[in-house]
């Protein structure tokens, strides 16, 4: 029983407080209060330090300013983020270049159909489950990215080309060995997700050799 | 007499700061210093031979080296932002061989390039490339971005975040990293840190390796075309291991405990008390799980 | 007011129209770099808040300010919009510092044992210095009792919730609570 000869424990100072001190044991913390100069006087400064971090004035950063993270966040983000589909991204220009952005629009056009296919089915069954809905999202962006990475690797070849007599013969050859590997891999994905083109496992595997690919060129503008 | 002097006391300075002298020593010593801030942005630039960075406490940048007949030594800038290296010939001659070592603050943010020439950095942040040098980082950073074509990159790093790449080279991931993208095309790249949060490890056709014990909390994703990724598991273990491959196999060394699920392409296995999240997939490589 | 909602309404302003909101935060998730580039604006001072105090170092903060946001953008698609923006950052936000704060072994959570004395500066009088504000403060507390006092007094966390983050128990997140509370309570002299 808390008297004038006894004080507060430390848990009851700190719960009356804050505010946290369960309601049935008010009372009798209170009438110890109106007693004790010692224990209102300790639960007074817990309070004024309440009140002195309440009205405490926000941390600001002042160097470098929180403006000058994002270029570093948005490098960040960017080095792994699927590249979005640009609406205008096709531009026909020359033979070769038709055939490619004519192949990788064929297997945009093919995941798209099996996207679609996924999500007509889903709904026949007259359900469409959460991983359904979100495998046929996923199917259609990586028909974007497939696509979009196909003309992002496809502007930085042509960059390749005429910067190719200003590069050391060294990364010529590290060049056209790494994008021969690349390639091959990225043919042979190509064929698998004609064959199953709704096996996600595979989507992502291509994803991933593109954005190699796309690494590798960026890397040629360093070599010259 | 007073210039021989001179040499000699530089070529024992550059003798004792373990920069290499090749073969009749042909070429010049070379000892500059000059004041800079304390994060100031340096440029460097060696083709061939070696460069070695180290981060300092003091407000200079110094330069000692050996600089070979017919190359030249530049040093331009001020101290906030200064350029150094050896001057390109602009011509088809191969460049002979620089040995280069240079202080600089530790809150540099360098940009550092070679051809040839291997790249050994402590303590010092920034953008590494070479052509085909090795590269060989240690030391804490805030973010270390490292490139190469074809040379081998070894990281032995504590810094928040990393990126690492090359061709045909090995690709070596140790010390703490917290954040890190690693990806060889055809090299071996080899993860042996216990510190990783975020890891994105791939490669084409190079193999992988993993040692150790993910972080709890970590999210480790491994991607590989033809290489085998092989994750050799401390006891501590602790993590869901989802494992996919469309033509490869997958070899599981935990086999007497019940997966999740399982499919003869896939399984998923919940070791220890799962605290890790790490996914692992192959178009045709073999995956293989074992304890160490 | 409650510090959770002070906190979240800190978030500046290019993005107070409910509508507009749910628009940036929807963009954003479909890979908009733009729209997120804008939540980072609005949400980056009060994050970089959050970790000063739990950290300590403007550094540091700052470093953890890019992990968070990276973090948000690979994690945004899970946002559903049960709880605001601001909320939801916040909550990643605290995870990734407290992942920090173990992973870089400072004993993030060791109870705070002996004489406070050792703690805070003194003068080889025995006098306090000049009275410092609350951030000096808090920089002087160890880790694992600035966390605890940071996510209960000025972010408003629950002991339970406390508990929960940092796997320490809720009975020891409250010792840590008050001994960060009579160490501030000397530093600043009240």
């Amino acid at each position: 029983m808390i008297d004038a000869q006894s004080h507060l424990t430390e848990e009851e100072r700190q719960a009356v407080a804050d505010r946290s001190l369960p309601a049935e044991h008010l009372p009798l913390i209170e009438a110890h209060l109106r007693d004790c100069a010692v224990c209102a006087g300790d639960v007074a400064r817990i309070r004024t330090l309440m009140t002195h971090v309440t009205e405490a004035p926000t941390p600001t950063t002042i160097t470098p300013s929180l403006d000058e993270l994002w270029p570093a966040i948005r490098t960040r983000i960017e080095t792994s983020k699927v590249v979005p589909l640009s609406p205008n991204a096709i531009r026909l220009d020359g033979r070769r270049r038709a055939r490619r952005v004519g192949s990788s629009i064929a297997l945009a056009a093919a995941l798209v159909i099996a996207a679609v296919a996924l999500g007509l089915r889903a709904r026949a069954h007259g359900s469409t489950s959460t991983a359904q809905v979100a495998d046929t999202a996923s199917l259609i962006a990586v028909a974007d990215s497939a696509h979009a990475y196909e003309e992002e690797a496809q502007t930085l070849l042509n960059q390749l080309e005429l910067r190719r007599s200003m590069l050391r013969p060294e990364a010529v050859v590290a060049i056209d060995h790494d994008l021969r590997v690349v390639d091959s891999a990225i043919a042979e994905l190509k064929e698998a997700i004609a064959h199953d083109p709704t096996n996600p496992a595979l989507r992502r595997l291509l994803a991933s050799s593109y954005r190699q690919k796309v690494d590798v060129l960026k890397r040629v503008g360093n070599a010259s | 007499m007073r210039g021989a002097c001179s040499s000699v006391t530089l070529a024992a300075l550059c003798a004792a700061s373990g920069v290499a002298a090749q073969g009749s020593a042909a070429g010049l010593p070379v000892l500059r210093a000059r004041h800079a801030t304390s994060a100031p942005q340096v440029k460097m630039f060696n083709p061939a031979g070696s460069i070695r960075v180290v981060g300092w406490d003091r407000d200079s940048v110094v330069v000692r080296g050996r600089v070979a007949n017919g190359e030249a030594f530049y040093l331009v800038g001020n101290d906030t932002s200064m350029k150094l290296g050896i001057k390109e010939h602009g011509d088809d001659q191969p460049m002979a061989r620089c040995d280069l070592l240079i202080y600089m603050p530790r809150r540099s943010e360098i940009s550092l390039k070679t051809v040839t020439a291997d790249i050994i950095a402590s303590d010092v942040s920034g953008w590494f490339y070479s052509v085909s040098g090795s590269v060989r980082l240690s030391g804490s950073a805030t973010t270390i971005d490292v490139q190469s074509m074809s040379g081998n990159v070894d990281l032995d790093v504590v810094t928040p975040w990393v990126r690492a790449r090359t061709g045909d080279g090995s690709l070596l991931v140790r010390g703490s990293p917290q954040d890190v993208d690693a990806s060889t095309i055809g090299g071996t790249l080899s993860i042996a840190s216990p510190a990783i949060a975020r890891g994105q490890f791939a490669s084409v056709s190079g193999d992988v390796h993993y040692a150790g014990a993910p972080l709890t909390g970590a999210i480790l994703d491994f991607s590989n075309h033809s290489g085998a990724i092989d994750l050799s598991l401390a006891r501590s273990v602790s993590g869901v291991f989802s494992l996919s491959t469309i033509l490869g196999a997958i070899e599981n060394g935990f086999s007497e405990i019940r997966p999740i699920s399982s499919t003869p392409r896939s399984i998923r296995l919940s070791l220890g008390r799962g605290g890790a999240q790490v996914s692992v997939r192959t178009f045709k490589g073999t995956i293989r799980l074992r304890p160490e | 007011m409650n510090a959770r909602v002070r906190g979240a309404t800190e978030a500046t302003a290019t993005v107070n129209d409910v509508n507009d909101i749910d628009d940036v935060v929807r963009r954003a998730q479909r890979g908009d770099v733009g729209a997120f580039e804008s939540l980072y604006r609005a949400h980056s001072p009060a994050i970089f808040a959050l970790c000063r105090r739990m950290v300590g170092s403007d550094g540091e903060a700052l470093d953890l300010v890019q992990d968070i946001f990276v973090r948000a953008w690979e994690r945004l698609t899970t946002f559903r919009g049960q709880s605001s923006l601001a909320t939801w950052l916040h909550r990643l936000g605290v995870n990734v510092v407290l992942e920090q704060l173990r992973s870089s072994k400072r004993d993030a959570l060791r109870l705070i044992e002996g004489d406070d004395t050792t703690f805070g500066s003194r003068s080889p009088g025995g006098q306090v210095e000049a009275r410092i504000d609350l951030d000096a403060a808090l920089v002087q507390l160890p880790s694992g009792a600035r966390t605890v006092f940071v996510l209960h007094d000025i972010e408003g966390y629950s002991h339970d919730e406390i508990a929960q983050m940092t796997g320490i128990a809720p009975g020891t997140a409250r010792a840590q609570l008050w001994r960060a509370r009579r160490t501030l309570m000397r530093l600043l002299d009240l």
